[in-house]
């Protein structure tokens, strides 16, 4: 039974998704948007990579696009990329989110085990965290929190050469707020509060030293992120960045709570825990073959309680994840399939080479370049490049073709392909 | 430098067991062990404690020693054991005319079997496979070999005994025709070192040919790898054996929050080799489907692979055609080289008999008159101790928990491993600056052996040496990044649906989020 008709539905409540049922909607379309649950937002560092490079990232995206063709970056265009990110932005500063940094070059940023990862652009509140800049820092954390350890970060940066130190201090809520633990997000409900603020801030206001900038866990605040971040700076009177922590992540949380509030003022509907079982063809007894050109979607289903509630549209936009996400299942037997449509995947060679024997291989592994093939306009295609479904856009982790943890490029695919796929 | 009275070879149960057998006589004893205790056999088994009916039609001998055993572990290390029972099912699949046999075999061997109704079987295990049409009760339990190691070696030291692990045994030395002691080198290190001992006990299980052959003795074990898979569920709570003859994936065992299937049997040219072939874990999956209904759409946990040490002197049988008897040779009579004897072959079901006859023929060299006490001595439960002394029960850790008067934070969810535990744990470990340091907190703990496989515990417990000076940032890394592809081995087999989907979790937490791949370069 069919419960509703829009110009655009969007399968996924991931970044991509979000991003081209925001894009759409700014181009007039009605909207709606279905997913199973969050995307991964919630495991995500909160900062924006788009490719681990060094110097101007402008002129090595020109010669990454040159050098894959079929990459989703040369597929959706680096228009879309840049317009993506401008997008991006856009919805991001009306939550008060503000996000720095552009192509010219990568920001330098440390891990909570103190390792360094450039990304293209951060929140403000990372932006002093970037490693370019000179100056003594100080990384500081809850003492006996499990999931940030500050002398860690800091000792394995001062062995690439950074001049920090890492501090613990006292925060007795954690052993009288929760039964067992205290998670980044719960932390970061703490921080709203300013008497905890304040007694933080005086315990490593006199530790400072040398200390041009401090460091903490990315738990700095959630709804008032912003005030958080700023009277702690003030409180200790020199810059105060965030560090990315164990998931559920905070800054992650940030950025979604960012797009629904975006997307929700623009009149979208965003259905969670509406999983879609499977995609409806139009018209499919008067065609010979399940997929091809001219072959047209008309909906999907998604199973409810009472019924099998079919949603309509003109446009689909699959933003259902990759292998992680979702949007492509895995079998024993080495079979993958993409879970709306079963259209066809395409994997990177036998099972037996789509992992590495070691875990931190520099190559990464195999598996990563699975999924949906597209074609420019982002619509699945077959090996010869024909067009499956015509009214179908493939977005975000569901594409074939790359690797986001080995290119550094998770969020700028998010980006581009999101916003291609929402402006088609 | 100490001279001692034995050296034992190897840190299995055998080993542990053999070890401990001479230290209750009296005897100076060290134990050597190139890892950690049970990082060979013993701890790459089910986990199956057998009631014997297993070997009962073509084994009779190695049922007989199981079903004894059995009862005596029980006694001595009631902690190490969940007393699940056991069922033997006969499926659609099996010759129901070995049913008959395998009756009056248990009957023969003295183990006790009741034969109950299919629908009791199912009241019991609803998630067994409907169509089986006779299921038979016997007393198989399942046990904890990390527990029972962990027991030894602390018994071994209560009683004056030393345990020397990460020490290979690099070369005997003979003198006039005896062994005189053994050189060891450190796996940390590399030095080198001698010690002297009057005896050398072998136990070095699928190894053991290569220590003979260290004294000049020809010794031919065969190596066979046999396969287990980890399920994430416990589909049952009784252990499920197939009522035919024995083959690849018949035994379904409950251990702790996972079941166990096992095993293949494959002879291997190099007892090393504990690689996982996916015809291996396709073949178990198919083989569970069988016991279990939607056995294969589980969600599978983590392969890994032991090698049986299987022995039988002048005899070729191999494989499951082998019978899983133990032999005690005294090197002396049998090549002429005093002062070495070795055990091999058995099960760990055994391990405590092999380890008295082979402490038996030490004694009786070193004419030592007194008695193996082992049938009788409790061991020591050094973990999370019980008191008092009752069987092992899965909610058992988690009673301690809520119980404790503190509410300490988990640093590993899925097993309930608290900040003490890993503290007090680190603290005892005698080696902890090792970078293998957080795979023995896990035999220790079962430290990151729940279904995320050590994403979330394995940085926490890294920052937690670091933070507690065990380690320096370098070590710390190292023994993460040592951790996280420990784990990967365990998970590669198996990766599809929501266990490649972890995978992807874990890769993303210790890549994209911690950045620990440009650490290690």
């Amino acid at each position: 039974m069919a419960v509703a008709a829009d110009d655009v539905l969007i399968i996924g409540a991931g970044p991509a998704g979000l991003l081209a049922a925001w894009t759409a909607r700014q181009r007039g379309a009605r909207v709606r948007v279905l997913a199973t649950g969050i995307g991964t937002t919630h495991v995500s560092a909160g900062w924006i990579g788009v490719l681990d490079a060094a110097g101007d990232l402008n002129a090595a995206l020109d010669d990454w696009i040159a050098a894959h063709p079929t990459h989703p970056y040369a597929l959706a265009g680096r228009a879309a990329l840049e317009a993506g990110i401008a997008a991006l932005r856009k919805v991001c500063a009306a939550a008060g989110l503000n996000y720095l940094g552009d192509l010219t070059g990568n920001y330098r940023l440390p891990t909570a085990l103190g390792a360094v990862i450039p990304a293209a652009l951060v929140s403000e509140s990372f932006a002093a965290g970037d490693l370019r800049q000179p100056g003594v820092m100080l990384i500081a954390g809850p003492a006996s929190w499990r999931d940030f350890y500050p002398e860690l970060c800091a000792e394995n940066l001062a062995r690439q050469g950074y001049p920090v130190r890492g501090v613990r201090f006292e925060l007795p809520e954690m052993a009288a707020a929760s039964r067992f633990d205290l998670t980044p997000v719960g932390l970061a409900q703490l921080f709203e509060r300013a008497e905890v603020r304040a007694r933080v801030a005086a315990q490593l206001k006199p530790r400072l030293d040398a200390a041009t900038r401090v460091g903490l866990p990315a738990i700095l605040g959630l709804a008032q992120h912003t005030e958080v971040w700023q009277d702690l700076q003030e409180r200790l009177g020199v810059p105060v960045f965030e560090i990315p922590t164990l998931p559920p992540s905070v800054p992650g949380i940030r950025l979604f709570n960012a797009f629904k509030a975006g997307l929700t003022r623009a009149g979208v509907p965003i259905l969670l825990d509406m999983t879609v079982t499977r995609g409806v063809i139009a018209d499919p007894k008067g065609l010979q073959r399940p997929f091809g050109s001219g072959v047209r979607a008309s909906g999907v289903v998604a199973p409810n309680v009472v019924r099998a509630a079919i949603y309509q549209a003109d446009t689909i936009i699959l933003a259902t994840g990759g292998l992680y996400g979702g949007g492509i299942t895995s079998d024993r037997r080495g079979e993958m399939r993409e879970a709306v449509f079963d259209l066809p995947v395409q994997t990177p060679g036998e099972p037996g080479v789509w992992f590495d024997d070691a875990f931190l291989a520099r190559s990464g592994h195999a598996v990563h370049l699975a999924g949906v093939r597209a074609n420019e306009r982002l619509q699945p295609v077959d090996a010869q490049g024909e067009v499956l479904l015509e009214n179908v856009r493939v977005a975000g982790r569901t594409l074939a073709g790359y690797d986001p943890i080995v290119e550094g490029s998770t969020e700028g695919v998010w980006l581009a392909t999101g916003y291609r796929a929402g402006t088609e | 430098m100490r001279e001692y009275d034995v050296i034992v070879i190897g840190g299995g149960a055998t080993g542990g067991g053999a070890a401990l057998d001479l230290a209750l006589r009296g005897l100076q004893v060290i134990l050597v062990e190139r890892a950690d205790l049970t990082d060979g056999t013993s701890g790459r088994y089910h986990g199956l404690l057998h009631s014997g009916g297993r070997y009962a039609v073509r084994d009779p001998e190695s049922a007989r020693e199981c079903i004894e055993e059995n009862r005596v572990l029980r006694k001595i290390v009631p902690h190490g054991i969940e007393d699940t029972g056991g069922f033997f099912v006969q499926t659609p699949e099996d010759d129901p005319e070995y049913a008959e046999k395998w009756i009056a075999a248990c009957r023969e061997c003295g183990i006790p079997t009741e034969e109950i109704s299919p629908a009791q079987a199912l009241k019991e295990e609803p998630m067994l496979n409907p169509a089986i049409r006779r299921v038979f009760r016997v007393p198989d339990a399942a046990c904890d070999s990390f527990d029972i190691l962990t027991a030894l070696g602390a018994a071994i030291q209560q009683h004056g005994g030393q345990v020397l692990t990460y020490h290979e045994v690099v070369g005997l030395r003979v003198e006039a025709g005896r062994v005189v002691g053994a050189t060891v080198r450190s796996r940390r290190s590399g030095e080198e070192r001698f010690i002297p001992a009057a005896m050398v006990v072998n136990a070095a299980g699928a190894w053991a040919g290569q220590i003979a052959a260290m004294a000049g003795c020809s010794l031919t074990v065969r190596p066979n790898k046999g396969t287990m898979v980890a399920m994430a569920y416990r589909f049952v709570n009784t252990i499920i054996n197939r009522l035919h003859k024995p083959g690849d994936g018949d035994i379904l065992v409950p251990v702790g929050t996972v079941a166990v299937i096992g095993t293949t049997s494959v002879n291997v040219a190099d007892p090393n080799d504990t690689s996982v072939e996916p015809w291996e874990v396709q073949l178990m999956l198919d083989e569970g489907e069988k016991l279990v209904p939607g056995f294969s759409q589980a969600r599978a946990l983590r392969a890994w692979a032991g090698v049986r040490p299987l022995y039988e002197e002048g005899t070729s049988a191999e494989g499951r055609e082998a019978k899983r008897t133990f032999a005690v040779l005294d090197h002396a009579a049998r090549d002429g080289v005093a002062g070495l004897v070795t055990v091999v072959g058995g099960k760990f079901t055994t391990y405590r008999l092999m380890a008295e006859r082979a402490a038996d023929m030490v004694a009786a060299q070193l004419n030592v008159a007194r008695p193996c006490i082992t049938r009788e001595f409790v061991l020591p439960d050094v973990r999370v101790p019980i008191h008092p002394p009752q069987p092992h029960r899965l909610g058992h850790r988690l009673e301690t928990l809520e119980r404790g008067p503190r509410q300490d934070q988990l640093i590993c969810e899925c097993e309930l491993v608290t900040r003490p535990d890993l503290e007090a744990a680190a603290a005892a470990h005698s080696d902890v600056t090792a970078p293998w340091i957080l795979d023995d907190l896990r035999r220790d703990l079962r430290l990151g052996m729940g279904p995320c496989q050590g994403g979330f515990c394995g940085y926490r417990a890294a920052g937690i040496l670091h933070e507690q000076g065990h380690h320096d940032a370098a070590q710390a890394t190292a023994a993460l990044a040592d951790f996280a592809q420990r784990r990967w081995k365990g998970q590669r087999p198996l990766l599809w649906g929501q266990s490649l989907r972890q995978a992807l979790l874990d890769e993303q937490i210790y890549r994209g989020l911690l950045g620990l791949d440009r650490l290690c370069v």
